[in-house]
């Protein structure tokens, strides 16, 4: 069963960053440097996303000369609408908290 | 300090089960690189290694990591990258494909090979360190002004190393019945417990007898 946890914000993070140019193939260390996010934690929230179908993975395909090719990642679809619903959520929340805080701002006024 | 704690003996006596264990570990390592260990520097060995002992499911997730990190330049900046990807290596993330009991990390495994030769050391140290700090009856001082303390310090240190010594045992078990993968340092560590509580009831009899 696919479990609906709410992600990490270092998941976040790794979404915000493959939602910058949704079409483009990026590759692990590239993420790393873009987001500050170690090796170790950046591979296991790649293989969550792509387990919950959320990233797209390849392997390059002009396999380079003097290393191997390495593998590439995207958001699909599902990834790009599951990124917008969680912005949306934020904005919910970002809205609710100014609707809170209101009233104390005009008392103090 | 001149005491019998720096004796080369009682040194080479505590040491001797850490020592062989990492060098029997080594000597397994190297040999399962011998084929790529002409090509790569230490953190392409390392994490080569590390790749071997993903469950299948994930291997191609180890195999990126590799390609990935001979892209990486720079010395710390390689050992930051393989260290990282060699533990999501030993440890993914679960999936639904890995829930088989063959695929379980061996995490006890790994227990059971590390903590039996670090008992006497670690109990080696602490006798160290009380010495350092006012005398233990191990080293016959009196210079302690709370000597109750000192013995339940030395009485819980001594629980802690034997605990050590035969942890090898209970988390070599459960790391076989669990089916880890690389179930060999369950069985490793199993052998290697019972050899070094031997070895330290030996050595233990030899040094008192040579008083």
């Amino acid at each position: 069963m696919q479990r609906n946890r709410l992600p990490s914000e270092q998941t976040k993070t790794v979404l915000l960053a493959l939602a910058e140019d949704p079409t483009a193939w990026r590759h692990g260390y590239e993420l790393c440097q873009q987001t500050g996010l170690k090796a170790g934690s950046l591979y296991p929230i790649l293989i969550r996303l792509a387990d919950r179908g959320w990233l797209e993975t390849k392997w390059e395909e002009e396999i380079p000369v003097g290393r191997p090719p390495r593998h590439l990642y995207r958001l699909t679809e599902v990834g790009l609408e599951q990124l917008n619903e969680i912005a949306a959520e934020k904005m919910e929340v970002a809205k609710a908290k100014r609707v809170r805080l209101r009233p104390q701002t005009e008392g103090a006024s | 300090m001149n005491n019998g704690l720096f004796d080369p003996v009682i040194v080479s006596f505590v040491f001797t089960p850490l020592t062989v264990t990492g060098a029997v570990l080594f000597a397994l390592w190297w040999r399962q690189i011998r084929d790529c260990r002409a090509e790569l520097d230490a953190p392409g060995l390392l994490l080569t290694l590390a790749v071997r002992a993903t469950p299948e499911a994930r291997r191609n997730w180890g195999q990126a990591m590799l390609a990935e990190l001979e892209t990486v330049h720079g010395g710390l900046a390689r050992w930051r990258f393989a260290l990282g990807c060699a533990r999501v290596a030993l440890f993914p993330p679960p999936g639904e494909t890995l829930l088989q009991p063959a695929e379980r990390s061996p995490v006890f495994g790994m227990l059971s090979v590390a903590l039996p030769p670090l008992g006497l050391p670690f109990i080696y140290f602490a006798a160290v360190i009380l010495e350092a700090i006012g005398g233990s009856p191990f080293t016959q001082s009196s210079r302690w002004s709370n000597p109750d303390a000192v013995m339940i310090m030395v009485k819980t240190l001594v629980l802690l190393t034997l605990g050590c010594l035969v942890a090898g045992v209970p988390f070599g078990l459960a790391g076989w019945l669990r089916r880890e993968r690389m179930r060999w340092l369950s069985a490793m560590g199993l052998i290697l417990s019972v050899c070094i509580f031997a070895y330290f009831l030996t050595a233990m009899r030899f040094l008192s007898g040579g008083d």
